[in-house]
């Protein structure tokens, strides 16, 4: 990595590489030891809301350092960016200390502020595709930013730098010398030169990260916040991004703020980890102690929550009658290709396998292996070419019109975005009740009635107060609740969790998880359990298959696939997952 | 017909759009009494018969037992004026109510079965979207002769495509969502996911388009009866009596067109603000509500 050379690494990380790296930028030319961001006491308070989102909050952050900012949702994480960056909404009341590289950006005019957030602070967000323009070409924002930000750049540029020459020659060798850095930057995020006048819709999500993290750093400066940056994207990519993302912050002697729900996230990237709830830091300690020995309530819940997460062993395999029967299932879609020879994308290639009556097994792969597109099959909405589903020795793909829905309502799916998959205007209880209306199974009031059953079902007490509300009125925990309740609310024998619990933050992962297992319990449901997360299918699942190219490439409880991964994609996946520290 | 263009309202904020929509409103509810009272004041006496004119003077100014003076043919200006609000609203409600019943679900079909279907269909209407929209009507007009249904059939064959290429579009969308494929998987056929899943997500849009289509209906009315189509002689109607008005107008007769154009520029004023207003305020909702709510 560091051979392909921004420019400026090559030189001036050699003399000292890890901590405390030399002047990379004016804040840190004065001394490591004044902090680049000081906040004292901050509190903001956003315009209509009851209570401020930060409240007296603390944080000390030095030049090099990688602080972690976890708390479980709605505890202002994303506001300390926010506040950091003087980007909140119009009306709100920010207070206290705040300086940023030795300023406070509350007291800067517009123009300064603004060379202030690209030069001094560089954010990488959730979901990189929402803050590309969709017309640049890739090389294009990365040009725009170094050349809004020109001056700046010139001046942080040292004589290593090849390109600083060029920077001088007119407006045609400046053009060149910024495509030639935008192309340093690139190749250091591993994104080839070739794809300089690619498109963001391009990109798949993982490269994205990569142009918003090659964007953020494009100035080197001296601090970067990185906000939720892997919650998008599948481990293994995950795992990528935060190592070139680390390794771009150490070479050039950036701090890294990284805002995360996720802990051993946290704690495989980061020194110290702060804790933060209800807008003030519970705790903050080096991230090995905190995880191994929190002190705060707050932190021991969090830390238990991950470790329930993640430790549980893998449950015992019962005896149980056949209930689910795939064999040698294809869904291959037909590529745009010459019409004599044909070329399929085979997304699931032959897969054979076999779920017992109360059973749950754990589908992993990398994304882009299949397993979605493998249970948008099984409930009819991929095209099956070829294999045969049988469910209760009744081959599905045999039948058609009533007898297949028949069927078919015996099967459901609970989708990754509750939010997403649900009508958002119509009230929750109308839209659990909604399939047995579709089904003719039961007339308005009794479809209502069963709907408040599984509200309560699913631990929304009292039923009566959350049936009238939209979806987005709920938080993303009880939107995932009501989906359940509406995939439950057919009776399904056979449920299927395409990465159910993904998008929730560990807390609520748990919550949600325990539901799915006193739900199965209590009802003999068979799960099909969807997730990119080994760790979390080896805690929840019987058996554990992994999928690859379309195809099985393992299978075994998830214990020891943990332990003794086979194939090169489970090892992959095993590896890239972080995990929490052992307890001493 | 540059009326499905967003006027700029955001710059001036929320607070322009809802006194537009207010003011909008005041002006349309206003001739709608009108044209609930005026029948019950000719029946009353108060207002003279908006046919009847073969004792008044022609021609005669305003005056005490005629408030805006009579026209050509003796027949009292402010009692037609009166009565015309009635007909100019009735049509127009007929003929935009009609052109919904129609282009709604059809831009529901078309967008959410796509395929030839969808095809066809947009060909056909954008071909019709083409036409101007007086040529059209005066043609359809001229075929379907003179009535009250007939002018308003005229009328709605000009709106359908609007509604259909708004609702076309907006379903054809909203169907690549998550919760339609959701609902699929549930069971549910086309017809369920069209009217229990699609048909509110996509009609945001249309209450807009309705009042802005409704102050162009009113224009294109009276365009009609200007050209002595649409509507048959017994009935007042404001396009047909300023026609009737305009010979009378270089002789110094001015009460005859003025009091039916400027009803006629009330009411097309009322219900642009009221689009204007909606407008504004609807896209301030959404954008209120689609404003990010993340605070993690």
């Amino acid at each position: 990595m560091a051979s392909s050379g921004m420019a400026s690494s090559g030189s001036a990380s050699s003399g000292s590489p890890a901590s405390g790296s030399p002047a990379a930028a004016p804040a840190t030319t004065r001394g490591p030891a004044l902090p680049i961001l000081n906040v004292q006491q901050l509190l903001v308070h956003y315009p209509g809301r009851a209570v401020a989102t930060l409240n007296g909050l603390d944080l000390v952050l030095h030049p090099g350092e990688r602080l972690a900012l976890v708390g479980p949702s709605g505890c202002g994480k994303s506001t300390v960016a926010r506040a950091v960056l003087q980007l909140l909404p119009p009306g709100s009341r920010c207070e206290g200390g705040l300086e940023l590289a030795g300023q406070d950006p509350r007291r800067l005019g517009q123009r300064a502020l603004r060379r202030l957030r690209g030069g001094a602070v560089g954010l990488v967000f959730q979901d990189p595709m929402t803050r590309l323009n969709p017309l640049m070409t890739i090389g294009e924002h990365l040009a725009d930013t170094l050349s809004a930000h020109q001056g700046l750049a010139a001046s942080n540029e040292r004589p290593s730098n090849t390109s600083l020459g060029l920077f001088s020659r007119g407006p045609l060798g400046q053009g060149r010398a910024i495509r030639r850095r935008a192309e340093a930057l690139l190749a250091r995020v591993g994104i080839g030169a070739d794809r300089y006048t690619s498109y963001p819709h391009e990109f798949s999500g993982g490269m994205r990260q990569r142009l918003a993290i090659a964007l953020a750093m494009a100035l080197q400066p001296p601090l970067v916040i990185a906000d939720e940056p892997t919650t998008s994207l599948d481990v293994a990519v995950a795992g990528q991004v935060m190592a070139e993302l680390t390794s771009l912050c150490q070479d050039s002697g950036s701090a890294l703020l990284l805002i995360s729900h996720d802990l051993a996230l946290a704690g495989r990237w980061c020194d110290r980890i702060a804790v933060l709830d209800q807008g003030r830091l519970v705790e903050e300690a080096p991230a090995l102690e905190l995880l191994t020995l929190p002190r705060s309530a707050l932190a021991q819940r969090l830390v238990a929550a991950a470790r329930a997460r993640e430790g549980q062993a893998t449950p015992p395999p019962q005896q149980a009658p056949l209930l689910l029967d795939i064999d040698q299932l294809r869904c291959w879609h037909p590529v745009a290709s010459l019409p004599w020879q044909q070329r399929w994308l085979k997304a699931v290639d032959g897969v054979s396998l076999q779920l017992h009556q109360g059973e749950t097994i754990g589908l992993v792969g990398a994304s882009g292996c299949g397993k979605s597109t493998l249970c948008r099959a099984l409930i009819g909405l991929a095209p099956v070419r070829g294999g045969a589903v049988r469910l209760e020795g009744v081959d599905l793909l045999g039948l058609h019109g009533r007898p297949l829905r028949r069927a078919r309502r015996r099967i459901q799916m609970v989708f990754q975005d509750p939010l997403a998959c649900l009508n958002p205007l119509m009230p929750v209880g109308e839209a659990i009740a909604d399939p047995l209306l579709i089904h003719g199974l039961a007339r308005r009031p009794a479809a209502r009635s069963r709907a408040r059953e599984l509200l309560a079902a699913v631990g929304l007490n009292p039923p009566e107060d959350f049936e009238r509300r939209l979806p987005r009125q709920l938080s993303g925990g009880q939107q995932q609740r009501v989906a359940i309740a509406r995939a439950l609310v057919l009776e399904p024998q056979v449920l299927l969790c395409d990465e159910s619990v993904s998008m929730l933050d560990a807390e609520v992962q748990a919550e949600v998880l325990a539901l799915l297992r006193d739900l199965q319990s209590r009802l003999g449901l068979a799960l099909l359990f969807v997730t990119h997360d080994l760790v979390v299918a080896s805690g929840f699942c019987q058996r554990v298959i992994v999928l690859e190219g379309g195809r099985i490439v393992e299978q075994g409880p998830g214990d020891q696939l943990l332990a003794h991964p086979q194939a090169a994609i489970t090892r992959s996946l095993v590896e890239a997952c972080p995990r929490l520290p052992a307890l001493a | 017909m540059a009326l499905g263009v967003p006027f700029p309202l955001k710059p001036f904020g929320p607070g322009l759009a809802a006194r537009l929509a207010r003011w909008g409103l005041v002006i349309v509810v206003a001739y709608a009494l009108v044209a609930l009272a005026t029948p019950l004041l000719i029946q009353a006496g108060l207002v003279a018969d908006a046919n009847g004119g073969l004792e008044n003077p022609i021609y005669g100014p305003p005056s005490l037992a005629h408030w805006c003076g009579t026209d050509r043919l003796g027949r009292d200006v402010c009692a037609r004026t009166l009565a015309g609000s009635g007909v100019a609203l009735e049509v127009v409600a007929l003929a935009l109510g009609l052109a919904l019943l129609i282009g709604v679900p059809l831009g529901m079909v078309s967008g959410y079965l796509g395929g030839g279907l969808d095809r066809l269909l947009v060909l056909l209407m954008d071909t019709l979207y083409t036409l101007p929209v007086l040529l059209l009507s005066v043609v359809l007009a001229f075929l379907l002769g003179k009535g009250l249904p007939n002018a308003a059939a005229a009328l709605c064959v000009v709106y359908v495509p609007q509604y259909f290429r708004v609702v076309r579009n907006q379903t054809a969308q909203v169907k690549a969502d998550l919760f339609v494929e959701a609902a699929r998987s549930l069971g549910a056929g086309p017809i369920w996911i069209l009217r229990r899943y699609l048909l509110r997500n996509v009609v945001t849009t249309v209450p807009v388009l309705l009042s802005l289509n409704a102050a162009d209906a009113v224009l294109v009315l009276g365009g009609l009866g200007f050209l002595g189509l649409g509507l048959p002689e017994s009935i007042p109607e404001w396009g047909s009596d300023l026609q009737q008005a305009l010979g009378a107008v270089p002789t110094g007769i001015w009460w005859t067109a003025l009091y039916p154009g400027l009803a006629m520029f009330g009411l097309v004023l009322g219900l642009s603000f009221l689009g204007e207003g909606l407008e504004g305020w609807l896209s301030g909702a959404s954008g209120r509500l689609e404003k990010p709510s993340k605070q993690t």
